[in-house]
């Protein structure tokens, strides 16, 4: 099994014991007619088509199964051939983005944090810094749910000299008046702490605030291994 | 493959006059608000002198969701059940830490044992909640 083939099976054993997702996985590759040997990046969407029908057997639980998935097609979008071995940094700038997560119901804020949280796990990052980008995720997430109503989290790895995650919390809803006062810390809202965003910034290593008023909200946050 | 439409329940375990809820599930809101609905039923029956919320399954816990569990609490208190929070995972408490939202007001220990033997401390066993002090004293003098 090659480095390729072994971060699709480290995705699934997220989810599987080591035994279920090694089977899975040269099944898949059977199938897919292609080698775990000599993996090669272009194989990964037509092997990860082919675990599909054995995750939804094994992943009973929907939204296990919708982030593992999710999870192994990041894999082939990140691995896109025509990706050089070493990007510059601009380059990372405009690989195809990663995961999008669509909050339309109080649901999805679950989903996006626990997709926050094994991305951040897949590259690596540390139990501390993977729980800070999933609680910023289910702030910004839930921020969006309960005031615009709907929007998009998009989650994806920065590639580079640092390595990191950025997520870009965005909607249409009312926008925020007064950022400034609710980053400051003296703004109480008025069912509690007001912490969401404050909170958030304190946590991530960049944190920018893009709101205006009736059009919408576009919060950027990133967290970079320590 | 059954799909779960109904909203999770978190059960709550009665062991000896104490309520001890284990969190082992993700939390949605859905899920925090119904659990405060069942605890407060549970205290309402009246034989419970203490509260355990083992977090330990628990890997983020973001502003909401921390909120919920200080209102649990405090709603527990006012109940005349003390609330102890067990199980916080290092990880989760340096990011509360982080982003200054501790659990102001609300007794925390390291895991389950620890919770009771804390809850025993503050109640002496076999005291029935009316006869154990008007609540409030217990606190300080820990
Ligand atoms: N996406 C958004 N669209 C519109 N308004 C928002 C958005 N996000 C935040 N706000 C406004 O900014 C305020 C502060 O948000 P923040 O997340 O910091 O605190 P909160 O949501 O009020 O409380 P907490 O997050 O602690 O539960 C909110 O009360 C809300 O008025
Ligand atoms: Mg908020």
């Amino acid at each position: 099994m090659n480095e390729i083939a072994g971060e699709i099976l480290a995705i699934l054993r997220r989810y599987l014991s080591e035994p279920t997702s090694r089977s899975l996985l040269t099944s898949a590759a059977r199938r897919a007619n292609v080698r775990l040997e000599m993996l090669a990046r272009s194989e990964i969407p037509q092997l990860v088509q082919q675990l599909g029908p054995g995750l939804n057997i094994f992943l009973q639980e929907p939204e296990k199964l919708q982030n593992c998935k999710s999870l192994l097609a990041l894999v082939a979008v990140e691995n896109a051939p025509s990706i050089p071995m070493e990007p510059p940094q601009q380059q990372a700038e405009s690989r195809p983005d990663g995961i999008s997560v669509p909050i339309r119901a109080e649901h999805d804020v679950v989903r996006a944090r626990t997709l926050g949280k094994d991305m951040a796990k897949q590259l690596g990052f540390s139990e501390v810094v993977q729980t800070k980008v999933a609680t910023a995720v289910s702030e910004l997430a839930r921020n969006i749910f309960q005031y615009a109503g709907t929007g998009e989290i998009r989650i994806r790895r920065i590639e580079g000299k640092k390595r990191g995650i950025e997520v870009v919390a965005r909607d249409q809803g009312p926008g925020i008046s007064d950022p400034a006062l609710i980053l400051s810390g003296a703004y109480r809202s008025k069912w509690g702490m007001g912490a969401g965003l404050r909170g958030t910034k304190r946590l991530v290593d960049e944190f920018e605030l893009d709101t205006h008023p009736g059009l919408g909200t576009t919060v950027r946050i990133r967290k970079y291994a320590e | 493959m059954v799909m779960m439409m109904e909203t999770q329940r978190i059960p709550i375990v009665r062991l000896s006059g104490k309520l001890i809820v284990s969190i082992q599930t993700a939390l949605s809101d859905t899920v925090v608000d119904r659990l405060q609905q069942d605890v407060a039923a549970a205290c309402e029956r009246g034989d419970a002198r203490g509260l355990v919320v083992d977090v330990s399954g628990v890997d983020v816990l973001d502003s909401y969701i921390t909120r919920s569990l200080r209102d649990l609490a405090v709603m527990a208190r006012l109940m005349g059940v003390e609330t102890v929070v067990c199980g916080l995972r290092p990880a989760v408490a340096m990011t509360l830490v982080e982003m200054g939202m501790e659990l102001p007001g609300v007794r925390t220990a390291l895991n389950l044992d620890r919770a009771l033997a804390l809850l025993d401390s503050l109640q002496p066993e076999g005291l029935p909640n009316d006869l154990a002090g008007e609540g409030d004293e217990w606190e300080g003098e820990a």
